[in-house]
Parts: structure tokens; C-alpha cells; sequence
């Protein structure tokens, strides 16, 4: 029993109180009301033995024989109360008397205050006149003592009923009002430390059950209230931590985008530089092609005064030949003639060298070009279609990477969804929180002294929901900005998948610009090797043109020995000029095979040169398409950076947002519920 | 001194003694009985007991706020009965010399409807009475309809 300021003590002490001064009040009266009683009686009494007396006296008055009354005052003496009893004659002298001898006193009770000795006088009529008095002297003791004992068994009886009324009314009050009240009290002191699974327990159907049974449903719907809440926010605060996660990985790819698109980017500058000393290397095959086009013509002049050359051996010939018969006159004009044919076949031979000299530049340059060709096709090749191809595929990994960034994007979304309903819940809740608390406080006012302590939780949870409700608005915001903010990303990411593909395309263009490039340096390869056997063929040509030459010079020499020794015979002189003939008519065919050849070579790099020309002007629309990838390629660079900035200040807010779960979370966790110990660890 | 609920219809604010208030319940799905007397705007089921609903709006003729509602379940002699107003706000202690007892013509409402007239703060708070909220008549006509549907759930399966 605790003693201090508990009901039992108060409501005992009342009781006792209560009781006592019934008690005393009742006996009080009763002993007031015997004591009247008593004492009119014993007046009665005394008066009517006095009456008597005096009725009885007043013949022995007059007639002084007081034996008849000495046997009745003898009677009445028995009276215990009677102290003494006087008859007193007309004088007022003593005429009879009996007094009792007094015992010993004792401290009689007298709390009454009741006079020790009373007189009672009675007059003696005789006749009408007062002849005498009958005077009796008696004690309330008798009185005080009955009194006095009845006080004592009053006051013991009442004492008795006045520890069995207490015991009992503290048993019953004890087992009807203080047990239940002091386990409701022990399940509400558990719910002020914070601990909301205490049960309470069932009390009957009474006012107190009624009062039980109210706490044990709040604190049903409380605890069940502020474990989902407690789920509630544990998913919040995973789906913040999750946020955040998904925000670092986004973050981290855009990283790795920007850093692909650079190697992109200098990827393409390299094919950039290929494709330049592509079209310096074909230029350069155009100069030395228009070299071999003047060499050409050249040549083409020399077989023309080598043709023209020949005409007119041709035609000395014929004159020598006719004028044979005159030789004996015209030796000088042969001698002369010989040496305009030597003159001819010296600027012939001068001619051939000329020629010689020029198909080897020819040659030369010709060789030249075929390895700037080959040159051109290994860049072509080796660095250009490579850097093609890691062009597309970097291409192809920044379209992976932004795929993924979608879906994360996509799955943010969804989170941010989950949230928005995570929301409602707790919007619901806080509002279930709120109308608990009303009822709560009503409850607690109905209980009245009983429930203090419960109006102090009911505020509480007014104040948590209040709290729990700010704290949704501002969660609500929260998911809004990070909506907004997921939609600019996504459409970022949508604008960086354009220019993805458009990447893609232009890199294919290249490459296929590539590809006609390398097709036309190809051509121009096989344009070089057939141009390298065609002057091969020329210069076979034109060492027989040398021999020829050779050939033609010895006869003329041997014409000159002939002509100083024309004495010998004209017949010598005709053979040496049918020799010559033939030979003229050699020099001829050859003359011709050598401008066929000739013309040949010249088709042949007419067309070298339109080869040129288309290669470098493939070459100079790759350059245009290398600029425009790499713009394209500059402004994903760009777009990428704004996401990544964006993502950053998504993953501020998701921070800021995870801060709030983690405040609600740590005040829910004030509360333990049933459930708070199972979901712990969610 | 009186522990009132305060609770808020229109832009009105009235106080509903706590000692007669049982409990303070969401407004839920209101169901309409044939024949119900007009002040009966429908009944409620509140853990498996049917309680009628006064629309308390429409007895003071005041237009509904937003907000779903709230609704006050009172004792009224020996029935419950529900109150629907927009909402509750607190509840409040009022001494007794912060009420005074109201002009006879009060903002249009016959003042029998009143206890008195609390002031807290600024504002004022019409204290209902809820004896005389409900006339004699209307009274038996709840008890009469809760029996009927008291009965008639006994009759059901």
C-alpha cells in the first residue's frame, strides 16, 4: 500500500474520520438522552417517594407517632439512591430522619457534571396548610454509574463496529476501486516511459473496465499507428538511401560519358589528321601527275620532230637514191647529204635521249605515286578506318551508358512514386494520429483526477502528429522539386540520346566517305602500275629507236667511207643506201608504235588525274563531316555536364530529405510498440 | 469550471461539454434509412452499433466548409447520437467567468440552443446545450429508430 498521497489513504483516513465522529456524535447523543432519561426517572422516583412520604407524614406529623412511617422510611432507604431522608416539622426542626452512611467515595465518575447530591421537598398537607417538609437527599451516583457503564459499552461496542465497519469498507474498497485503478496506473506509467505494448488489463464491465478498456484501445490504435509509421519511415529512409545510391551511380556514368566522348573526340581529330595528309599526299599525286602529263607532251613533240626527223632521211634518201646515176658529179652532194643525215640522226638521237630522259622521269614519278598511293592507303587503312570504327564503337558504349541512365532515370521515377504514395500513408496516419489524440483528451477529462496522467500522452501525440504532418509537407515539396528535377534529367538524357544517334550517323558517313576514298586511292594504284608498264613499254620501244640510231650512224659512217671510196663501186653505194631504207622504214614503225604508246600514257594519266581530283575533293568532305562530328560530339560533352550538375543537386535534395526521415525516424523511435522489435531491422 | 471540446462548423466555433462526449470519429460512409425524419441527415456504424447522424450545418444554417468532417458522437438521455460538423479543433478549459450567458436573439439562433456564450482569446465559442439540441419530439423519434434498427439487426442472419 503506498502511503503517501494515495486515494486509499485519503479515502481510509476520511473513513475513519467519518465514522469516528458518527460514532461519537451517536453516542454522545444517546448518553445525553439515557442520562436525561435516567436522571428524570430517578426525579420521578424521588418525588414520588417523597409525595408518598409526605402523604404518609402528615398524620404522624400531627399526632407524633412515627411508628407507622419509621417501617415505610425503612422501605424506602432500600432505595440505593437515597442518602437521606428528612421529615421536617412545621419549624423546620428535624422530626424524622435517616441518613445512610456514607461509603467510601472513590473517585466516582461523574463526567456528567451531574450535582453529587440532590434535594427533593415535598411539603406535608394537612388540611390545606403546610404542616411540615419531607425532604430527600439522593445521589446521581447510581445515575453516573449506570451511565458511566453504559458510555463503556457504548464506547466499546461502537469501537468494535468501528474497526469491523473500517476493515471491511477498506477490503472492499481495496479489491473494487484501488487494485483496478493501481493496474490501470502501472500500464499508463509504462506508456509515459515510452513503451506502448503494455497491456491492460480487463476489469469487468464497471465504470473503471469501462475507463480499461478505453486506455487498452487507444493504446491499440497508438502503437499499431506509430509501428506502420515506423515501417513507414524505415521505407523512406531505404528509398532515400536507395535515391542517393542511384544518384552517386548516375552521376559517376555521366562521368564516364564525358570522359568516352573526349577519347571521341580526339579519336576524331586523329582521322581529322589522317584525312589532312590524305589530301596533302594527293595533291601532291596531282603535281607529279601533271608533271608526267608535260613529260608526256614532251615526249609526244620529240617523236613528232623524230617523225619529222625521218621524213626527211626518208626523203635524203630518195634524193641519194636518185641521183645515184649522177655520182660521179654529186660525190660532194652525197658527202653532203650524209652529213645532213648525220645532223638528222644526231638531233634524232638527241631527241631519243631527250625521251629516254623524260620516260625515266616518268618513271620516277610514276613510282613515286604509286607509293604515295600505297601511303595513302595504309593511312587510309590502318588509322582511318580504326579510327572509324572506335568512333562507332565509343558511339555504341555512350548509347549503353545513356540507355542505363535512362533507366535509372526511369527508376527514380518510380521511387520518387513509391514516395509519393509512402506520403498518403503518412498523411493518413497523422491524421488517424490526430483524431486519436481528441479522443484521447476526452477520455482523459471524462477519468477526471484518474486521467492526468493519460491527457499528458494525449497532448504528446497531438504534438508528434502536428510534427508528423509538418514534416509530410515538407516531404511532399521535397519529392516534387525531385520530380521536377527527374523529368529535366530525363529529357536531358533525351536530348543526349539524339545526338547520340546523330553521332552514330555522321561516324557511318565517314566511314563510307572512307571507303570511297580508299576505293579511288585503290584506282589510283592500278592507274600507276598500268602507267609504269606502259613507259616500260615505251622505253622498250625506244631502245630500238636508239639501236637504230646506232645502226643508221655506222651506215652513215660507212657511206662517208663509201663516198671517199666511191671509186670502188656504185654497187657498194646502192646497197649502203637500200640499208638505209630499210632501216628509215624501221625508224618509221617505230616512230608510230612510240606515238601510240604515247597516246596511251597520256589517256592513262588524263584519267590519274581525274582520280586525283575526286580523292581530294572525298578527302575535303571528310574534313566538313570530321568538323561537324566533332561539334555535335562538343555540344553532347556540354549536355552531358548540365546533367551531371543537375544529378548533383538531386543528390543535395535526396541528402536534405534523408536528414528529415532520419529526425521523424529517431522521435518514432522514442515509442516502443510490439511491432517496433520485429521491424527493427527493415 | 468545464472541459469543452471545441469544434468548428462553417466559421463558427461551438463547445460541446467533454463529459458528454463519447468519441470523435473520422466522417465515414453515412447510410440513408427509408422514412428518416428531416433534422436526421442518415446513420452511421461505428463498431458494429448504428448511431443517427444530425447534420449539425444544416440545423444552424450554415453552408458546409471543406474538409471531409468529423463527427461527434454525444450521450443524449439514454441514445447516442452523432453530430457532423467540419472539424474538431481542441479541447479547453473555460473558467466560469469567461462565460456569460448570451442576449436572448444571438446571431440568429434562439438562444434555448445555448448553455452560453465562452470567450477564449479573441474569439467566441458558442457552448451547445445538447438537451435542448434535439426537441422531445425528436427525441423519441431517435429511440424509435434505434429500436427499429436494433430489431431489425437481430432479425438479420
Amino acid at each position: 500500500m503506498i502511503l503517501k498521497r494515495s486515494i486509499t489513504a485519503r479515502f481510509i483516513t476520511a473513513l475513519v474520520l467519518v465514522l469516528l465522529i458518527g460514532q461519537s456524535v451517536a453516542a454522545v447523543a444517546t448518553v445525553m438522552y439515557a442520562r436525561s432519561k435516567l436522571l428524570g426517572s430517578l426525579e420521578m422516583r424521588m418525588s414520588r417517594a417523597a409525595s408518598i412520604t409526605a402523604g404518609m407524614s402528615s398524620g404522624p406529623l400531627l399526632s407524633y407517632d412515627y411508628a407507622p412511617i419509621d417501617t415505610y422510611i425503612e422501605e424506602i432507604m432500600r432505595d440505593k439512591e437515597i442518602t437521606a431522608i428528612r421529615i421536617l416539622d412545621g419549624q423546620g426542626r428535624i422530626a424524622r430522619e435517616r441518613v445512610r452512611p456514607a461509603e467510601s467515595e472513590g473517585a466516582g465518575i461523574n463526567p456528567f457534571l451531574l450535582k453529587k447530591t440532590m434535594t427533593m421537598k415535598v411539603p406535608v398537607v394537612a388540611a390545606g396548610e403546610k404542616i411540615g417538609e419531607v425532604v430527600i437527599d439522593y445521589t446521581s451516583k447510581g445515575v453516573n454509574d449506570d451511565i458511566s457503564k453504559s458510555v463503556v459499552m457504548t464506547a466499546l461496542f461502537q469501537a468494535i463496529m468501528l474497526v469491523v465497519v473500517s476493515v471491511v469498507v477498506i477490503l472492499l474498497f481495496n479489491r473494487h476501486i484501488k487494485r483496478p485503478v493501481s493496474r490501470i496506473n502501472s500500464a499508463i506509467e509504462k506508456v509515459t516511459t515510452g513503451d506502448l505494448t503494455a497491456a491492460v488489463p480487463d476489469l469487468g464491465e464497471n465504470e473503471i473496465g469501462g475507463i480499461a478498456k478505453g486506455l487498452g484501445y487507444l493504446l491499440d490504435k497508438l502503437s499499431s499507428s506509430i509501428s506502420r509509421f515506423n515501417s513507414v519511415s524505415n521505407s523512406a529512409a531505404t528509398a532515400v538511401e536507395q535515391l542517393t545510391t542511384a544518384v552517386k551511380n548516375i552521376s559517376e556514368a555521366a562521368k564516364r560519358q564525358s570522359r568516352q566522348i573526349d577519347g571521341v573526340i580526339s579519336g576524331i581529330r586523329a582521322a581529322n589528321d589522317s584525312q589532312r595528309k590524305t589530301t596533302e599526299n594527293t595533291d601532291r599525286l596531282s603535281r607529279v601527275s601533271s608533271e608526267n602529263v608535260t613529260s608526256l607532251l614532251q615526249m609526244k613533240a620529240a617523236a613528232e620532230e623524230i617523225a619529222a626527223s625521218t621524213g626527211r632521211l626518208f626523203k635524203s634518201t630518195g634524193d641519194s637514191y636518185a641521183m645515184i646515176a649522177e655520182m660521179s658529179q654529186t660525190a660532194k652532194m652525197i658527202a653532203e647529204n650524209s652529213n645532213e643525215v648525220s645532223h638528222a640522226v644526231e638531233d634524232t638521237s638527241a631527241s631519243v635521249e631527250e625521251i629516254t630522259v623524260s620516260l625515266n622521269a616518268v618513271r620516277e614519278n610514276t613510282k613515286k605515286s604509286s607509293e604515295l598511293t600505297a601511303l595513302v592507303r595504309v593511312l587510309l587503312t590502318e588509322r582511318g578506318t580504326l579510327a572509324v570504327a572506335d568512333a562507332i564503337e565509343a558511339m555504341e558504349r555512350i548509347a549503353e551508358e545513356v540507355d542505363s541512365s535512362a533507366k535509372i532515370i526511369t527508376r527514380l521515377d518510380e521511387r520518387s512514386k513509391d514516395i509519393e504514395k509512402m506520403l498518403s500513408v503518412i498523411k493518413e496516419v497523422t491524421e488517424k494520429t490526430n483524431l486519436l489524440s481528441l479522443n484521447a483528451a476526452i477520455l482523459a477529462s471524462q477519468a477526471g483526477e484518474y486521467g492526468k496522467g493519460f491527457s499528458v500522452v494525449a497532448d504528446e501525440i497531438r504534438a508528434l502528429s502536428d510534427r508528423t504532418s509538418a514534416s509530410a509537407r515538407d516531404i511532399a515539396n521535397i519529392v516534387g522539386t525531385i520530380q521536377a528535377e527527374i523529368h529535366e534529367a530525363v529529357t536531358a538524357i533525351q536530348t543526349g540520346v539524339k545526338k547520340v544517334d546523330e553521332g552514330k550517323e555522321l561516324i557511318f558517313k565517314s566511314g563510307e566517305a572512307m571507303g570511297e576514298t580508299l576505293e579511288a586511292a585503290q584506282k589510283s594504284a592500278q592507274m600507276a602500275k598500268l602507267i609504269e608498264k606502259a613507259t616500260e613499254e615505251q622505253a622498250g620501244g625506244l631502245r630500238q629507236i636508239q639501236l637504230a640510231m646506232e645502226n643508221v650512224r655506222f651506215m652513215i659512217e660507212q657511206v662517208a667511207k663509201a663516198t671517199e671510196e666511191e671509186k670502188r663501186g656504185t654497187s657498194h653505194m646502192l646497197d649502203s643506201i637500200s640499208d638505209v631504207k630499210e632501216v628509215a622504214e624501221l625508224v618509221k614503225k617505230g616512230t608510230e608504235e612510240h606515238a601510240i604508246g604515247t597516246d596511251i600514257i597520256s589517256k592513262n594519266l588524263g584519267l590519274g588525274l581525274d582520280m586525283v581530283s575526286q580523292i581530294n575533293r572525298s578527302a575535303q568532305d571528310q574534313l566538313k563531316v570530321n568538323e561537324g562530328i566533332i561539334a555535335s560530339v562538343e555540344q553532347m560533352k556540354s549536355a552531358g555536364g548540365s546533367s551531371l550538375r543537375d544529378m548533383e543537386a538531386a543528390a543535395l535534395s535526396f541528402n536534405s530529405l534523408r536528414d528529415k526521415v532520419e529526425v521523424l525516424k529517431r522521435e518514432m523511435e522514442l515509442f516502443k510498440t510490439g511491432a517496433s522489435d520485429r521491424s527493427a531491422d527493415s | 469550471m468545464a472541459q469543452v471540446a471545441i469544434a468548428y462548423a462553417g466559421k463558427e466555433e461551438f463547445g460541446i461539454d467533454i463529459h458528454r462526449v463519447v468519441e470523435i470519429l473520422k466522417a465515414q460512409r453515412i447510410h440513408s434509412l427509408p422514412q428518416l425524419p428531416p433534422f436526421l441527415c442518415g446513420v452511421v456504424s461505428v463498431r458494429g452499433t448504428v448511431i443517427p447522424l444530425v447534420d449539425l450545418r444544416k440545423r444552424f444554417g450554415i453552408s458546409p466548409g471543406p474538409g471531409k468532417g468529423r463527427i461527434i458522437v454525444v450521450r443524449s438521455g439514454n441514445e447516442q447520437v452523432g453530430l457532423l460538423v467540419d472539424g474538431v479543433k481542441e479541447i479547453i478549459d473555460l473558467e466560469p467567468e469567461d462565460v456569460i450567458m448570451p442576449p436572448s436573439i444571438f446571431k440568429g439562433l434562439k438562444t434555448e440552443y445555448l448553455t452560453g456564450i465562452g470567450r477564449r482569446g479573441d474569439a467566441i465559442v458558442i457552448l451547445l446545450n445538447l438537451d435542448t439540441l434535439l426537441t422531445s419530439e425528436e427525441k423519441i423519434q431517435i429511440e424509435e429508430i434505434s429500436r427499429t434498427v436494433e430489431a431489425g439487426d437481430d432479425n438479420a442472419p
